[in-house]
């Protein structure tokens, strides 16, 4: 009585403080006072009301309490009670308030009139962005990002595969973590890591695979140095081609070439066989082995490498999924990458390398791999993904607490929207494939659409899609129309003279931008529609570690930005309108109907009307339902918001209370595990519950230096800035620490060409030029042959220059490598353009 | 190469009497060279042109033109300026601790208290943000940080205030330079300017009755060591008036709320699945 008592008071309190009432109301109706969790009473700043939500940058899914005085982000502080982040910040989540209020903000929709960009009405702009649609809806593309929200990614997926019957749709997490799904994909059967943050308060070892979590995952890399600094014992091996922040903490570093990788993790497992020291128990329950072919149909015995590599590259690879192999021709394989080979083909040298096959080797130690862009931007990405996951499996440093890989993403709902909600042109939501007819049939079944609503063939990949709409319809470029969500392709896209650039010539290819800031995408938009974004919205995140984040609306977004789901929502009712039969389930009833208590339906595509419901928490609930099958079961939306997100599968273990999974796989961890069975992969691939052991040979970048083009040109991030920059470049603190892009040299390397540190030089490689000021010895080191390049400066597009080659089986570009050369400006350039093209 | 001379003309030994002095000789002379190459290695011929320029430790993170001052060489030391800093040869380096300031601790004014507070606040995106680093910064090596900023020092009029927060590894996860000196500024297309207003520094605390100890009015998360912003080396306008006084929140009351520990009770963490190996 007297806990409720005072429970009220509390509420009486901040209600007359704050108008809370207001805000609640704004929320939707659904949203009851009594589901917030009892947040901290922090009445001691007058007038100023904190809240929950997810960081908005990277994928790492810190929560900041967010503080709002006067309908405005005035502060921001790490969320104490986040078990990601417990408290802790990196400088760019600091800020992150700051992010909403650039100068620039757009406000109005605008449609290119005459070349120029003129502000039209919100009616107008819906109009025509779904008459556009309507003229040509089998020639849409629709691609969104790792940073939409869930609710966004699955009504964009409802709307393209469930109404249109258009599979052109993807994601910008297309070129950040495809390669890692390919990989969890052909090594478990199932996406996304079984292991979770917890790993890093117990891991006593720490390999980084081409990672530099110091920058880009500094709330993680510090969770482990702070371990370190209380006087715990870890080790940390990074393994990588630069010297960083985080090799300047580390124990061992093994300098590695380009696509040194493949080679390096081969060979730990050859040192594990041959030193007999891999896990025989491990591997017999639980790992078969495979390759892109079974040399077995086509030689009696046991064939050697080379003569593998010259068979596979005869026949071709078999997909994704490859062939069983036995463990001896396996054996036989992997025997090639001895530490003497392995040291040739990856530069580290062979001492290094015993020395990381005995830490594998080491029963008693815990190994946590970490790795982000380093692999997952690799033309062989699937391949030394499936490598990474093969020495941890094979010497059983596997599913134990502090024992596992963990592959990282770069984007806030990387995992939540793209690869759970399946917003890529092959995924229907759940883990489930277009090309599957009964994935089909219960996508359609739960859509209530007719059967044979979803198209079976997949769309195009990002690169694809982009090459289609910069291609001449008469010279078969199908696309002629992309609406881009929550993404800057402008700059992000490889060669983006190519990809994006060319667009601007062809004047019948339509591009349609929700933006918050003008970008280099907006550049070339037909139609900019601005939009809400974080704290402005409603929004549910998922992060690297399976973990579903919501979040409530705080704030009112600026002049007429709306929501990317209401815009997403109001172009598919325009559609409805104007008839397009695929906005009709098969009742005839509108594809995206939300009807009330009173079952009238809620015309919440009229703006005035979207925040009379939660039309985040209508769309989550309905995707719910489709992730129960890959046992991907996400908690429903209302026990989101008690919580600073939960991890799937989250198990509704008596009615009412739910349980998140930390280790999936796991007996006692994961509920799905069989008892008895210690380890089970239910998902297998070979529908045994064991993993697959791949076989996948070494093989060089689709792009090497030689005598004109030298150098390796590596691009990346920094620690202050995010992805393009259209957030990060708006808060000054983080812009005045890190200002403008630069050429990072090895001090040898610029000593050789005469160059010293500030200088401008020209960067050309076969795209193109730039000119760049050289840093050396600033940030990091790059080894000898490699420069590096950040991606976060409009002003110095460096996504002009690489290349646009692309993993197998992921369709991912390779940001880390392509032939580069450095110039003094006063030297002739290397390379004539002309005689390239 | 005045030192691999020396070494060589050391280990010619002398073969016969006749030939001492020679050696003695050349040895002086050799000798003589490297003593007076290496008092000359010590001067260098460049002249510091002109005053340096403190307003990067007087404005940090206003002017957009800072540069950070120059090294000056140990010739010049005699005669440099030293602005801000000119009484730092008369000073004795000092840390937190040190007792002897205890003695001239002065009750802030109101006037040297919004002093402080300005220029603190030129220092944060808003209060509660960690600050910039007015100064350049070792770009790869954070441990670097904490020779100043491990206990506070001050030396002459600089101080490097002890960090407010336990020790975390990893200083520039949060901390980022005012301006960076290497690169230079931005000529992106695209407006920059910020419309932002951060939360103001809170008033003073709450006093029960005129002559009770004020109650802490921020958070006490990240900043639980008073004496980095209220010790001995602080600004006056912040400083305490009774800086011997160790234990400060025997008087002064913290406040749960801001500092997110009501409820910590784990209630609002999501129930687990506890795997048998992580209970072990």
């Amino acid at each position: 009585m007297e806990l409720e008592r005072r429970d009220f008071m509390k509420l009486a309190a901040m209600t007359a403080a704050t108008g809370l009432a207001g805000s609640m109301a704004s929320r939707g109706s659904t949203a009851l006072a009594s589901s917030q969790p009892p947040l901290p009473d922090r009445p001691d700043i007058p007038g100023v009301t904190w809240e929950k939500a997810p960081c908005r940058f990277c994928g790492t899914g810190c929560h900041v309490q967010v503080g709002v005085q006067d309908d405005k982000v005035v502060a921001i502080a790490g969320d104490r009670q986040a078990d990601v982040n417990k408290g802790l910040l990196c400088v760019k989540g600091y800020h992150v308030g700051m992010i909403l209020y650039g100068q620039d903000r757009l406000t109005k929709p605008m449609a290119r009139r005459d070349g120029e960009l003129v502000e039209i009405e919100w009616d107008e702009a819906i109009d025509i962005a779904a008459k556009r649609i309507m003229a040509s809806d089998k020639k849409f593309g629709f691609y969104i990002s790792g940073q939409s929200t869930v609710p966004e990614g699955y009504a964009a997926q409802k709307l393209m595969k469930g109404g249109l019957s258009n599979n052109h749709i993807e994601a910008n997490a297309r070129l950040c973590m495809a390669s890692a799904v390919t990989g969890f994909l052909s090594t478990y059967g199932v996406d996304e890591p079984a292991s979770c943050y917890d790993d890093l308060d117990h891991c006593d070892t720490l390999i980084l695979w081409g990672n530099n979590p110091a920058e880009m995952h500094p709330i993680l890399f510090s969770r482990v140095m702070d371990r370190q600094a209380r006087g715990e014992k870890v080790t940390v091996i990074d393994i990588g081609s630069r010297h960083t922040r985080t090799t300047e903490r580390a124990d061992h570093f093994l300098p590695m070439k380009a696509h040194g990788d493949l080679a390096i993790a081969n060979c730990i497992a050859q040192q594990l066989i041959e030193q007999d020291a891999y896990d025989h128990d491990f591997v017999e329950k639980h790992c078969n082995f495979r390759a892109d072919r079974d040399p077995s149909a086509k030689f009696d015995s046991l064939i050697d490498h080379d003569t593998y590599v010259a068979y596979v590259k005869e026949e071709g690879a078999t997909g994704l999924f490859g062939q069983a192999i036995s463990f001896e021709q396996y054996k036989k394989l992997v025997s090639y990458y001895t530490p003497e080979k392995t040291q040739e083909l990856s530069g580290v040298p062979a001492e290094q390398l015993r020395m990381l096959a005995s830490v594998f080797a080491d029963k008693s130690q815990k190994i946590v791999s970490l790795w982000c862009m380093g692999m997952n931007q690799h033309t062989a990405g699937t391949a030394v993904n499936n490598l990474v996951h093969n020495v941890h499996l094979m010497s059983g440093h596997w599913g134990k607490p502090g024992d596992g890989p963990q592959s990282l993403t770069g984007q806030p709902a990387a995992c939540g929207t793209v690869r759970e909600v399946g917003t890529l042109a092959h995924a229907l939501p759940g883990g489930r494939i277009v090309a599957k007819e009964a994935h089909r049939e219960q996508a359609e079944g739960f859509w209530n659409v007719p059967k044979g609503r979803v198209n079976p063939k997949p769309g195009y990949h990002t690169v694809k899609m982009f090459e289609q709409l910069c291609t001449p319809t008469d010279q078969g470029g199908d696309i002629d129309t992309i609406w881009v969500q929550v993404t800057n392709p402008g700059q992000t896209l490889p060669n983006t003279k190519k990809l994006f650039k060319a667009k601007a010539d062809l004047k019948d290819k339509f591009l349609i931008v929700s933006e918050v800031y003008p970008t280099a995408t907006t550049e070339l938009a037909d139609l900019v529609l601005p939009a809400a974004m974080w704290v402005e919205k409603n929004g549910v995140y998922g992060n690297s570690e399976r973990r579903t984040q919501q979040w409530f609306k705080m704030v009112t977004p600026p002049g007429e930005a709306r929501d990317d789901c209401w815009q997403t929502l109001a172009v598919a009712r325009r559609l409805y309108e104007l008839g397009h039969p695929g906005l009709k389930d098969k009742d005839g009833e509108y594809l995206f109907s939300i009807k009330d208590d009173d079952g009238n339906e809620v015309p919440y595509w009229e703006w005035e009307h979207y925040y009379d419901i939660n039309v985040d928490k209508d769309l989550f609930d309905e995707y719910r339902q489709f992730t129960f099958l890959k046992h991907k079961n996400v908690a429903p939306y209302d026990e989101l918001v008690k919580h600073r997100g939960m991890r799937w599968p989250v198990i509704e273990t008596e009615p009412g209370t739910f349980k998140e999974t930390r280790w999936r796989f796991v007996e006692g961890a994961d509920v799905y595990v069989e008892k008895g069975a210690g380890i089970q992969f239910y998902h297998s691939v070979t529908k045994d519950n064991k993993a697959q052991v791949w076989f996948r040979p070494h093989q060089w970048p689709a792009e090497v230096p030689d005598d004109t083009l030298s150098l390796n040109l590596v691009t990346g991030r920094v620690i202050e800035h995010w992805h393009s920059g259209t957030m990060t470049m708006r808060v000054p603190q983080l812009r005045r620490a890190m200002p403008s892009a630069y050429v990072e040299m090895n001090p040898d390397d610029a000593r050789d060409r005469g160059i010293s540190n500030g200088d401008i030089v020209r960067v050309t490689t076969r795209r193109g030029e730039l000119e760049l000021p050289a840093w050396i010895n600033g940030r990091a080191k790059p080894l000898r042959g490699n420069v590096f390049v950040p991606f976060f400066d409009e002003a110095a597009p460096i996504n002009d220059l690489t290349l646009d080659a692309v993993d197998p089986f992921s369709k991912q570009p390779d940001y880390k490598k392509c032939a580069v050369e450095v110039t003094r400006l006063d030297q002739p350039s290397p390379y004539s353009l002309e005689d390239a093209n | 190469m005045t030192q691999s001379s020396g070494q060589n003309a050391g280990s010619a030994e002398p073969q016969t009497a006749s030939r001492g002095w020679v050696t003695h000789a050349v040895l002086a002379g050799v000798g003589g060279i490297a003593l007076a190459g290496m008092l000359l290695g010590f001067y260098d011929s460049v002249a510091p042109s002109g005053q340096p320029d403190y307003t990067t430790y007087q404005n940090a993170g206003q002017a957009a033109n800072q540069t950070v001052p120059q090294a000056v060489t140990y010739s010049n030391m005699k005669d440099a300026g030293f602005g801000v800093n000119a009484s730092w040869e008369t000073t004795w380096p000092r840390t937190q601790d040190d007792s002897t300031s205890f003695y001239d601790a002065t009750p802030a004014d109101t006037l040297s208290r919004e002093a402080a507070l300005a220029q603190r606040a030129q220092r944060r995106a808003f209060s509660g943000a960690p600050p910039v680093v007015p100064h350049a910064i070792d770009q790869q090596n954070a441990a670097s940080c904490l020779v100043c900023h491990g206990e506070g020092l001050r030396v002459g009029q600089v101080v490097a205030p002890k960090m407010s927060h336990e020790t975390y590894a990893n200083c520039t996860q949060c901390h980022v330079e005012s301006i960076n000196r290497a690169l230079p500024p931005t000529t992106g297309p695209r407006a920059a300017a910020t419309l932002f207003q951060g939360l103001a520094n809170p008033g003073p605390g709450e006093r029960a009755w005129p002559g009770a100890p004020p109650t802490i009015p921020h958070t006490t998360w990240m900043r639980e060591s008073c004496t980095s912003c209220h010790g001995t080396l602080a600004d006056k306008g912040l400083m305490t008036s009774h800086p011997w006084r160790g234990n400060c929140v025997q008087c002064h009351g913290l406040s749960a709320g801001l500092d997110q520990r009501q409820p910590f009770n784990n209630a609002n963490r999501p129930p687990v699945m506890i795997p048998q190996e992580a209970t072990e």
